[in-house]
């Protein structure tokens, strides 16, 4: 087991590097962004050669002169943890991110969290009570949650309950204590909104997967013990289903926080890691992408770490002992 | 940022010309600060409480606080907020004093003294803000060699010459400008000369708006050390940490995608002249980015935020409302359509009467009417008609006239052109076809094309494909780029270009024919044959204003004649404040200069 985790984490460093090298190529042959080309425009206006313009901003950037150039002080720069400077915030890509993570978290951990339980709890009691009533309504708002475009619902229920109820704010203040009622008031609606469609995500999976169970030898084997139905759910039919439904709450987390966060964070105008990764990436500002992918890069690769490790302990059959 | 389509090609300069210093423009600003504090009243609301809390919303964030790399309006309204400006302009185009309080002007313009207020202190350990600084951050930093601080506006402090007169330094290696001569003559007054009579000088940005000034003392180790990375990162630099008594709120929060926090500056130097004895009104600013639409125009109308802009397909609402009200003003950019008049554009658009006729083929007046809501004013030329440069007499109207414009491009349309079955074709019979590309940023720029395609379809019988383009990719791989490797345009939209209505000569490199119009201002390759820039550049040296008025219109005159763009029309800014705002002066370009005095009472 310990080879095995020790060659992942050797494959996670290899897997890094070739994501940001890609990543770096992708940006350096990229056109000039629009904050290069508005500042070439209007330095062409005042009278300086477009070329000659091209080369100042460039030279603002202070990036390098040459892509081998720039490319080896990025990568020194992130292994070195010098992450450099972010020209799009004027300040360290280091404190970029160690000032909006938290905001991210705030709202990303509440609906993650929200969203397994109550997604894998909905999706149980669906499969465990499938064609009835509640399973019909369970499903319904499935499809409905998952329909629903976030930047709609957003913007409907600021209208609601912030414009027209006047009950919470339309948009997220950092002048607030983290830790104080205001804050969670005004978390509401972004949580709502990031975990309605988890949810039913969530939920969809873990009926289809716990159906698998509900009608096996083992399970009737269960029953006929004399076990409690309770007993049955949990540990003959959420169990097993529990192996594939762990493999999708990487993704799950992942998509949250650098998809589903975006609009959130744009919308709500929550100061987090999803806004400054997108507008990293839309306004090329290298560093700060770099270091955003990276982020995701090792939660992707480590969550699959733990994933594999958490299949071995729900199913004791699996054993990465010989690879 | 702003839409593109109103902002796109505002720069630093152009934003104190226009939209006033610092004034009420809503974009946004950054960098690391302090915790969030729990009380500052922000989120009740600008009017909830007793707080007089401005708190204007912004599309973007501020990308830079060093007040020399400055191009964007976001930044520069934030600077705004903690310093001020040497002057501004007010409504009626009169000089308003702010850290500079005296100016005086040589007999033959070539020499401009400036006095600075003895008022004003630096934060600690920089003491009081004397012309040393100031002549230090234009002649060493601004001025530097081979521009070493990467400085956006290193042109502002030198002009083109024949030859570079005595006592001044050559600008560039082939002697064809020279800097301007910046000398401190006293502890608060220093003076500019220039190689060549400047009468515009005052009303040019140069100094006009100028906040490029930092302590000497600050600047002074970057300098030794060339090291303009390490002056552009200084956190006193990136926190505004400097700016001490020199602007009306100071800087406290500056939290990345999220606010600037300003409470009231109490030692304001402003406040020890006439009028200013109680200024700022407010006893707190706040820009907060909010980079949805949506999300700020709920705030407006819930009252959470002071003011924002407001959309022109929204104002009606809006102006319906009771605790809302919208106010618009003038704005100088002239919204146009571009000809390709370079080898790669069609080339019948070098012909003037072509180009008069897709003018005539257009009602520009329904453009403003059902595309600006009627928020806005046909241009004719690239002046507002309330510039003092447009002159009746002499500009020329093309009014909207679909059967003259068909019949105008029929006759002049250049061989091998011609019609053939209703519609314009080549000489092989091919049917003509235009490259319209536009920039796909903003909804107004697409309908205005789509609009434009079907009026040249129906009116000239002239085949337009639209092409929507990132604002990026159509300056750099359309614009900026010579012919050869240019992707294929004849007409583009989507740049807003600076009409200059003070000081037009600052269009000249607009109109100015090179060999290689590509990269220059003048991209579209437009010929100058009536030698509008050497007017422009004679204009600017001209002594006389009677003489300077008359070149001036005639230039504008010859434009609408000559019509090197389409001069769509001029929008107007919609700006939505809570009711309880009560601004302190009239709608103008210079909206927003008195901001600090401006009455805000709590809203109950």
């Amino acid at each position: 087991m310990k080879a095995y985790i020790a060659k992942r984490i050797a494959w996670t460093f290899f897997a890094t590097w070739v994501t940001l090298t890609i990543t770096f190529l992708l940006l350096d042959f990229s056109p000039i962004s629009a904050a290069g080309a508005e500042f070439v425009d209007q330095q062409v206006q005042q009278g300086m050669d477009a070329d000659e313009a091209r080369e100042l901003y460039q030279e603002q950037l202070g990036h390098g002169d040459t892509a081998w150039e720039r490319y080896t002080n990025f990568m020194v720069g992130l292994a070195t943890f010098d992450w450099g400077w972010s020209s799009m915030y004027s300040q360290p890509v280091v404190d970029v991110i160690a000032n909006s993570w938290i905001y991210s978290f705030q709202y990303v951990f509440p609906a993650t969290v929200l969203s397994v339980i109550l997604g894998f709890a909905i999706g149980l009691y669906s499969a465990t009570h499938q064609y009835t009533k509640e399973d019909y309504a369970a499903t319904l708002f499935a499809f409905t949650g998952i329909s629903l475009p976030n930047f709609w619902f957003a913007i409907m229920l600021i209208l609601i309950f912030a414009t027209m109820l006047g009950w919470l704010p339309t948009y997220y203040s950092t002048d607030v204590a983290l830790l104080s009622l205001e804050n969670a008031k005004q978390l509401i609606l972004p949580v709502i909104v990031l975990s309605t469609a988890a949810i039913a995500s969530e939920m969809r999976y873990a009926r289809a997967e716990s159906l698998e169970y509900v009608h096996a030898e083992f399970v009737k084997t269960a029953r006929a013990k004399g076990l409690s139905e309770n007993q049955v759910t949990i540990r003959h039919i959420f169990r097993p289903a529990m192996v594939p439904l762990i493999t999708i709450l990487v993704g799950d987390i992942l998509g949250l926080l650098f998809a589903g966060g975006y609009v959130i964070e744009v919308i709500f105008q929550i100061p987090g890691l999803g806004l400054v990764s997108y507008e990293a990436i839309i306004q090329q500002d290298t560093p700060l992408v770099l270091a955003t992918v990276l982020i995701p890069v090792f939660i992707a690769i480590i969550g699959n770490l733990v994933q594999d490790i958490c299949y071995t302990i729900l199913d004791p059959r699996i054993d990465f002992g010989d690879r | 940022m702003p839409s593109r389509d109103t902002t796109d090609g505002v720069n630093r300069r152009t934003v104190l010309k226009s939209t006033a210093v610092g004034g009420v423009a809503f974009l946004a600003g950054c960098s690391e600060g302090d915790a969030p504090a729990a009380d500052d009243g922000a989120n009740g609301g600008s009017g909830d409480g007793d707080s007089r809390h401005w708190i204007g919303a912004q599309g973007s964030e501020a990308p830079n606080y060093n007040v020399f790399r400055i191009t964007d309006v976001t930044s520069s309204n934030r600077v705004s907020r903690v310093m001020d400006p040497a002057y501004t302009i007010d409504e009626d185009g009169e000089i308003v004093y702010r850290l500079v309080r005296d100016i005086e002007v040589g007999d033959d313009f070539t020499e401009f003294t400036f006095t600075l207020t003895e008022y004003g202190e630096w934060s600690d350990p920089y003491g009081q803000m004397t012309a040393e600084d100031w002549v230090y951050s234009i002649t060493e930093i601004i001025q530097g060699e081979d521009n070493w601080a990467t400085v956006s506006m290193d042109d502002d402090f030198r002009m083109g010459v024949d030859a570079v007169p005595d006592g001044f330094e050559a600008a560039d290696e082939d002697g064809d400008e020279a800097w301007f001569n910046v000398e401190e003559t006293g502890e608060f007054e220093f003076t500019i000369e220039t190689p060549e009579p400047y009468p515009s000088f005052l009303e040019e940005p140069i100094i006009w708006g100028f906040q490029e000034v930092v302590p000497r003392e600050l600047a002074e180790p970057y300098v030794e050390d060339r090291d303009g990375d390490g002056l552009n990162e200084d956190d006193e630099i990136q926190d505004l940490a400097y700016t001490g008594n020199l602007g009306a709120f100071t800087p406290e929060v500056l939290e990345t995608e999220a606010r600037m926090y300003a409470p009231r500056n109490d030692d304001y130097y402003l406040r020890n002249y006439d009028g200013h004895e109680d200024s700022p009104h407010m006893d707190e600013w706040t820009y907060q980015v909010m980079r949805e639409e949506a999300t700020r125009l709920s705030a407006i109308q819930s009252g959470e935020i002071t003011n924002t802009d407001i959309p022109a397909r929204r104002a009606e609402e809006f102006e319906g409302m009771d605790d809302v009200q919208v106010i618009g003003t003038p704005t100088v950019y002239c919204q146009s359509m571009f000809y390709n008049m370079r080898s790669d554009g069609w080339d019948a658009l070098n012909t003037t009467e072509v180009r008069q006729a897709l003018t005539m083929a257009v009602d520009r007046q329904s453009i403003v009417d059902n595309i600006q809501h009627g928020y806005g004013t046909v241009a004719h030329t690239l002046q507002p008609e309330y510039s003092e440069f447009y002159d009746d007499s002499q500009v020329v109207q093309w009014e909207y006239d679909p059967d003259g414009a068909r019949e105008r491009l029929e006759q002049h349309l250049p061989s091998p052109y011609g019609y053939s079955d209703g519609r314009v074709v080549d000489g092989d019979g091919e049917e003509v076809v235009l490259d319209f590309v536009f920039s796909d940023s903003a909804e107004a720029t697409e309908l205005t094309a789509r609009y434009i395609q079907d009026e040249f379809d129906e009116n000239l019988g002239l085949a337009v494909e639209l092409e929507p383009v990132p604002w990026n990719s159509m300056l750099n791989e359309f614009f900026y780029t010579a012919p050869a490797d240019a992707r294929d345009w004849d007409l583009m939209a989507g740049i807003g270009r600076n009409s200059y209505p003070r000081a037009p000569e600052a269009t000249e490199s607009y109109w100015r024919a090179t060999d290689e119009p590509w990269d220059t201002a003048n991209a579209y390759g437009y010929d100058d044959p009536q030698g509008i820039a050497d007017i422009l550049t004679e204009s600017a040296q001209e002594t006389d204003p009677e003489a300077r008025q008359e070149n001036l219109a005639e230039v504008y005159g010859i434009l609408s004649e000559e019509q090197p763009w389409n001069f769509l029309y001029f929008p107007e800014d919609l700006n939505g404040y809570r009711a309880h705002v009560e601004p302190t002066e009239d709608p103008s370009i210079s909206w927003g200069y008195d901001i600090h005095r401006w009455e805000i009472e709590s809203e109950q």
